[in-house]
């Protein structure tokens, strides 16, 4: 079963098929929910290849705010296929 | 003696509106000219107003406006969270867009405290900082509102917040971003992009037009954005005597 592991609250949530990283908010804080404030930024440190891509309000914010790290996503726009691991910056 | 039901909340019934479309429109149309006027007395008035959007930026008075700016969000939420407790009884769908609206801003402190980190500002140092008499006296002045007044004083604050973000915050956000560094003020670009892509002043001002019941309360929302204004101010000039008028002496 493929999981997803947070760094800073050292837990990991198992879950079958696809999950949208939104229902996770046990472990990583949300503000607006649809990718305009970044309080939900996480830095993935592995299994970035099993995430939807990027969306378009990512790449907005990200270029407004000047975040050029390629692993920071915003969870509220993002989906898990399968292993990952992530920092939350909040 | 005959029993009547004792609770007189009528909040979910939808009646008509004091204020029709176009009457909320025009309606908000005179209190933005008026907002635009005290944005004009505050530039005039308070010492070091457009400090922001200048090409040098004072890093004490920074890191202090900084700080005092994640208490507020953090004091004036709890504030705002006992008015919207009072809204759910006067205007159930009133309370439902304030609820959405808090829901939104709740945590945004955060994105202030990662611009305070990247200034060498841990969070303990800010949890350990005291907000301003005048930020505390903000707050109690809106608990007060709530409480005796009208809650629609407490959405003035709100929408006087969002109101001066979207006019003012974009030139400060490019004048700190080439005076700071992008880099750094990546929290409150980000803060600025929620406020203007979610249109959160037209959402507020849609919260008023629905609590206004008649002349007197467009009377009092320009009362209560003037002393809300005047509560900011205190802030402001204490932070300039502070650091401001110091500097300007040494020079």
């Amino acid at each position: 079963m493929p999981t997803l592991r947070f760094v800073n609250t050292g837990t990991q949530v198992e879950f079958t098929g696809s999950v949208a990283l939104i229902e996770m908010e046990d472990h990583i804080m949300f503000g607006c929910k649809s990718g305009n404030c970044g309080t939900c930024a996480v830095r993935i440190v592995s299994g970035g290849e099993n995430l939807s891509e990027k969306t378009d309000r990512e790449h907005r914010l990200f270029e407004l705010t000047g975040e050029t790290d390629p692993a920071m996503r915003l969870a509220c726009q993002c989906k898990a296929y399968g292993d990952a691991v992530l920092f939350e910056i909040n | 003696m005959e029993h009547h039901n004792r609770i007189t909340d009528r909040s979910l019934i939808r009646s008509k509106p004091f204020l029709d479309k176009e009457a909320s429109a025009r309606a908000k149309r005179e209190i933005d000219a008026f907002l635009d006027g005290k944005i004009e007395e505050w530039n005039r008035t308070v010492p070091y107003a457009r400090h922001f959007e200048g090409k040098q930026v004072h890093l004490p008075y920074y890191r202090q406006s900084l700080i005092e700016h994640c208490w507020r969000i953090r004091l004036m939420r709890s504030a705002q969270a006992n008015a919207l407790h009072r809204i759910t009884k006067l205007h159930a769908e009133a309370a439902k867009l304030y609820a959405a609206y808090q829901d939104e801003e709740m945590l945004h402190d955060m994105l202030f405290m990662q611009d305070a980190e990247r200034i060498g500002v841990s969070r303990d140092e800010i949890y350990a900082t005291e907000p301003s008499f005048c930020t505390r006296l903000l707050a109690g002045y809106l608990y007060f509102v709530a409480e005796h007044e009208k809650p629609l004083g407490v959405i003035c604050y709100s929408y006087l917040v969002e109101y001066t973000t979207q006019k003012i915050t974009p030139r400060q956000i490019k004048a700190m971003g080439e005076s700071l560094g992008k880099d750094h003020i990546r929290g409150q670009a980000a803060h600025l992009n929620t406020d203007l892509v979610e249109d959160h002043t037209q959402d507020m001002w849609d919260i008023l037009s629905l609590l206004v019941d008649n002349e007197q309360d467009l009377t009092d929302i320009k009362r209560y954005l003037s002393e809300i204004q005047d509560l900011l101010k205190m802030f402001f000039e204490e932070m300039y005597r502070l650091h401001g008028a110091a500097e300007q002496q040494a020079a």
